[in-house]
């Protein structure tokens, strides 16, 4: 049996025994009252005897039986007598006699008692003899009439004696106990209290128990406060810990803020060596061994993009920041022009160079054809590099093909110097070659193959190489991609059409440069133009009367293009309705990442253009709502359709010139646009600087950082049309530091911008 | 008749007061006697007693005997059962009684004098009675034999 409480226990403890000393108690009893009841039922029947002894005696001496029977009768008359013989002895006088009689109310006999007469007249003289039996029954009645108040008594006596006990444990042991039991309960591991024990129980068992448990206390007290320093030494570590990390983060990520700032800063300048190397190349009065330098330093500067590029794009994958397209296109076309001019390298090296697709590779996929383009131009490049004799092979096979995807296996085969099997296990890492030799001998950054690695990999692809040394390597990839939709890819490639329809064209842009770029832009494309400075004033006009289109700068005075376009999509302005509510809306932005998209997007514009802006996207977007507007069946004014030679002569484009620039990218023939265009606005610009450079003053003076920001990013923006790429940097950062209202870091380039700017001013009066 | 019945009781006083008179003078005994007829001789105490007492109730040859007793309360009474049996005469009579009460006891017959005494002893051959010491020859006249003799005191 359990018990919850020692008292219980105690209890149970003393009941048994009260019960197995009452029973034993109780039979003691028993037997001794009937030992007494047997010893008085003795002395009874002798007294008795003793009163009839006379008379009986007579009976016999005159052998009276009635006389006999009589005595006899009167012993049976008593419960005690069970049964009476009288016998007389026979002698000369008398011949005896026996009488016998029982008791009628019955019972059983005990040890017969037998008492001699003697004649009364003769003591000498026995007559007979006188035998009682007591009765069992009488001491039977007898011991149970005494029994029972003696055992009520000792059961009572052992009773209140036990409960006396038990109350005097209770008292004594238990409920010390059990104060000891609730103490314990409160007291935790860390508490300082200890266990207390009454005075006469503090040298027993139990108090050495409590001892015990208080000396426990004191050991885990003890390890509890080493318990408490360890962790605070591990917090403390930890935080250093902590902390060390966000050092190191924080290192890494200058890191790649600081490559991407340098590529950023070395592309600006080096895109303008490009230009002026085109603009160079295109001069017909150029001597012949003069385009020779020229080319091989374009070639050389091209050659340092891609680095840049490349130093750019493994920067962004740090970041996490690289971008994978999903887009349908025609696989050999782009692979094929994409490394077309490899051609040009092989031949030199007197090497051969081949792409093979196979038959069943699908002409449209869907991919990023970027990507895709940027690591076999990896491995080509490699390959053509570590080439002296032979060639290289391209080779595009099919794996699998079914209803939605596929899977390309691309190879690049040279029979270059081959690659060190130690040396191929380390070539996908980062600025690594196959040795330092390598680098000493074919130059190379080392991020090819790490960022080809990273690139097949962010599309879910792998590559791998095998090599011999000295006979050559072979680089592979395979790739999933999608099943392309020929005409997505057809449409891809828009013709740039004259616009067939006159549209009415509203432009929310502060800058006076931005105004003109966009003002010619449009003009040029032989639509109507109308400029508001701010959102509050292109609301205005927008009331006034109607237009097809709005382009909006997404930064002004008084009421940025976000504001704006919230109020025209609400209908309401200054309390009137406003009927243009679901005009089209064109952001112009400088900066163009997802969360800015996201912005523009949620606020209800349609559309964005990056600045500076591209002609050819803008020609889209125009054309797109000059379609959409015919769908809804707006009435437009129709444009007379120019001939190819009158848009030539409009940008300047002689036959010669085509044909020399036939060979030249697309990025040079922009950028000549660009550079007629830059030389209208730049007047414009020289211009504007005197109020500019005041306004600027003005703002410093009075710490306006709306103000300021401003009037940077109109600088800003009116720089990258000049393709001033110092002066866009220097304003942008300027803009940055605006925006976070930091006027000591402006104060460390405003001298700087201040002098570019007068710059201009004195070039103009010079 | 009444005057017969007085002058009887007269006598016996006197003779009472005779007799009374003589032993104190020296020590006498009382007699146990029976017929002549009886072809007694002599009866021991033990044999005396048992017929006095009730517990016999013949003589020892075989003879029928009945006896016979003096009047109650008379002196010659309790002499003669104090000298028989060592027992006061209330003890005696505590016997009878307690034989009486069951209601069966015959006690022997009481005979008012000593003439009536030796009268029935001398004419009925089982009775045996006892009287005061007697000339033996008178007592041989009237055919009456001592078979025992009870000293007292």
């Amino acid at each position: 049996m359990q018990f919850r409480h020692l008292q219980h226990y105690v209890a149970m403890v003393m009941v048994s025994s009260a019960l197995v000393l009452s029973t034993i108690f109780s039979l003691i009893a028993y037997q001794i009252n009937q030992r007494l009841a047997v010893e008085e039922s003795e002395r009874q029947v002798h007294s008795l005897m003793a009163a009839v002894k006379n008379t009986a005696s007579a009976a016999l001496f005159s052998s009276n039986q009635a006389v006999g029977m009589d005595a006899i009768n009167g012993l049976l008359g008593t419960d005690v007598v069970y049964s009476v013989t009288l016998e007389g002895f026979a002698d000369e006088i008398s011949q005896g006699m026996t009488l016998s009689s029982v008791n009628k109310d019955g019972g059983a006999p005990l040890t017969m008692i037998t008492m001699s007469l003697e004649s009364i007249f003769d003591q000498e003289h026995i007559l007979g003899e006188l035998r009682v039996a007591p009765n069992k029954k009488w001491v039977s009645q007898r011991t149970h009439d005494t029994s029972i108040p003696t055992i009520i008594g000792v059961i009572v006596v052992i009773f209140v004696s036990c409960f006396v006990s038990a109350q005097a444990l209770k008292i004594r042991i238990s409920e010390p106990l059990v104060k000891v039991r609730r103490a314990l309960k409160d007291i935790h591991g860390d508490s300082e209290e200890r266990l207390s024990l009454p005075r006469h129980l503090q040298t027993n068992e139990i108090g050495v128990l409590v001892d015990g448990f208080n000396e426990l206390l004191d050991e885990t007290n003890a390890a509890f406060t080493i318990e408490r320093r360890l962790r605070s030494q591990m917090q403390e570590v930890q935080q250093s810990l902590e902390e060390a990390k966000a050092v190191a983060e924080e290192a890494a990520q200058a890191k790649s803020d600081f490559l991407a700032t340098m590529s950023h800063e070395i592309r600006t300048p080096l895109s303008g060596v490009l230009g002026m190397l085109g603009f160079a190349l295109k001069d017909p009065q150029v001597h012949d061994k003069t385009r020779v330098q020229l080319d091989i330093a374009k070639s050389n500067a091209k050659a340092l993009l891609t680095i840049i590029n490349d130093i750019l794009d493994f920067s962004k994958m740090e970041a996490g920041k690289l971008n994978i397209e999903m887009v349908d296109f025609d696989l050999r076309k782009e692979i094929s022009s994409g490394v077309a001019f490899f051609e040009d390298m092989a031949k030199d090296k007197s090497l051969h160079f081949h792409i093979m697709f196979d038959e069943d590779v699908p002409k449209y996929v869907k991919c990023d054809p970027t990507r895709i383009r940027q690591v076999l131009v990896n491995l080509i490049g490699n390959a053509i590099k570590f080439t002296e004799s032979g060639g290289v092979d391209v080779q595009i096979s099919m794996l699998e093909l079914s209803k939605f995807s596929m899977r390309l296996s691309f190879s690049v085969q040279d029979t270059g110097i081959g690659i060190p099997e130690d040396g191929v296990a380390k070539l996908f890492q980062k600025f690594e070659q196959a040795d330092v030799s390598t680098t000493r001998k074919f130059g190379g950054t080392g991020l090819g193959l790490s960022i080809s690695k990273q690139l097949v990999e962010a599309m879910y692809g792998f590559i791998e190489v095998s090599s011999t040394p000295g006979k050559g390597s072979n680089f592979y990839f395979e790739l999933p991609m999608g099943r392309g939709n020929a005409e997505l890819c057809e449409t891809k490639v828009r013709e740039q059409a004259p616009h067939t329809h006159k549209l009415h064209i509203l432009c929310a842009e502060d800058f006076e440069t931005n105004q003109v770029i966009i003002r010619t832009l449009l003009e040029n494309m032989g639509h109507e133009v109308e400029i508001a400075n701010n959102g509050r004033i292109a609301l205005d006009m927008l009331m006034s009367r109607p237009f097809d289109i709005i382009l909006m700068d997404g930064r002004m005075p008084e009421m940025d293009g976000l504001e704006a376009t919230r109020h025209i999509r609400s209908g309401v302005w200054q309390d009137q309705t406003l009927k243009q509510s679901s005009i089209k809306i064109v952001a112009l932005t400088a900066n163009v990442t997802d969360e800015d998209r996201d912005r523009f997007f949620s606020v209800g514009m349609n559309n964005f253009l990056c600045k500076p802006i591209n002609e050819t996207e803008l020609h889209h977007v125009i054309e797109d709502t000059i379609d959409e507007l015919l769908a809804q069946g707006r009435e437009l004014t129709p444009l007379i359709r120019a001939t190819e030679n009158e848009l030539d002569s409009l940008f300047s484009i002689t036959a010669e010139s085509i044909q020399r620039t036939s060979e030249q990218t697309d990025d040079d023939a922009e950028s000549m646009e660009e550079e007629e265009l830059a030389s209208k606005l730049r007047i414009t610009f020289i211009d504007s600087l005197p109020k500019r450079i005041h306004e600027i003053n003005q703002a410093m003076m009075v710490e306006d950082y709306q103000e300021l920001g401003c009037l940077f990013h109109g600088i800003k923006g009116s720089a990258s049309y000049l393709n001033d790429d110092g002066l866009v940097n220097l304003s942008g950062q300027l803009e940055l530091w605006a925006d976070e209202s930091d006027m000591e870091k402006i104060g460390t380039l405003f001298d700087e911008l201040i002098a570019c700017l007068e710059s201009y001013n004195e070039a103009r009066v010079s | 008749m009444n005057k017969i019945k007085t002058l009887a009781i007269l006598f016996l006083v006197i003779t009472s007061v005779e007799t009374w008179a003589d032993e104190a003078g020296g020590t006498h005994s009382i007699q146990v006697i029976v017929s002549s007829q009886s072809e007694l001789t002599s009866l021991s105490r033990k044999q005396v007693m048992s017929l006095f007492l009730g517990r016999a109730r013949s003589f020892p040859n075989g003879g029928v005997a009945k006896a016979f007793d003096n009047e109650i309360g008379s002196t010659i009474r309790e002499q003669f059962f104090e000298g028989l049996t060592g027992k006061s005469i209330s003890d005696i009579d505590a016997y009878w009684a307690r034989l009486r009460y069951s209601g069966r006891a015959s006690p022997p017959k009481v005979l008012e004098s000593m003439a009536e005494i030796l009268k029935e002893v001398s004419q009925n051959k089982s009775a045996i009675a006892y009287v005061q010491e007697q000339d033996p020859d008178e007592l041989a006249q009237k055919n009456i034999i001592v078979v025992h003799a009870v000293d007292t005191h």
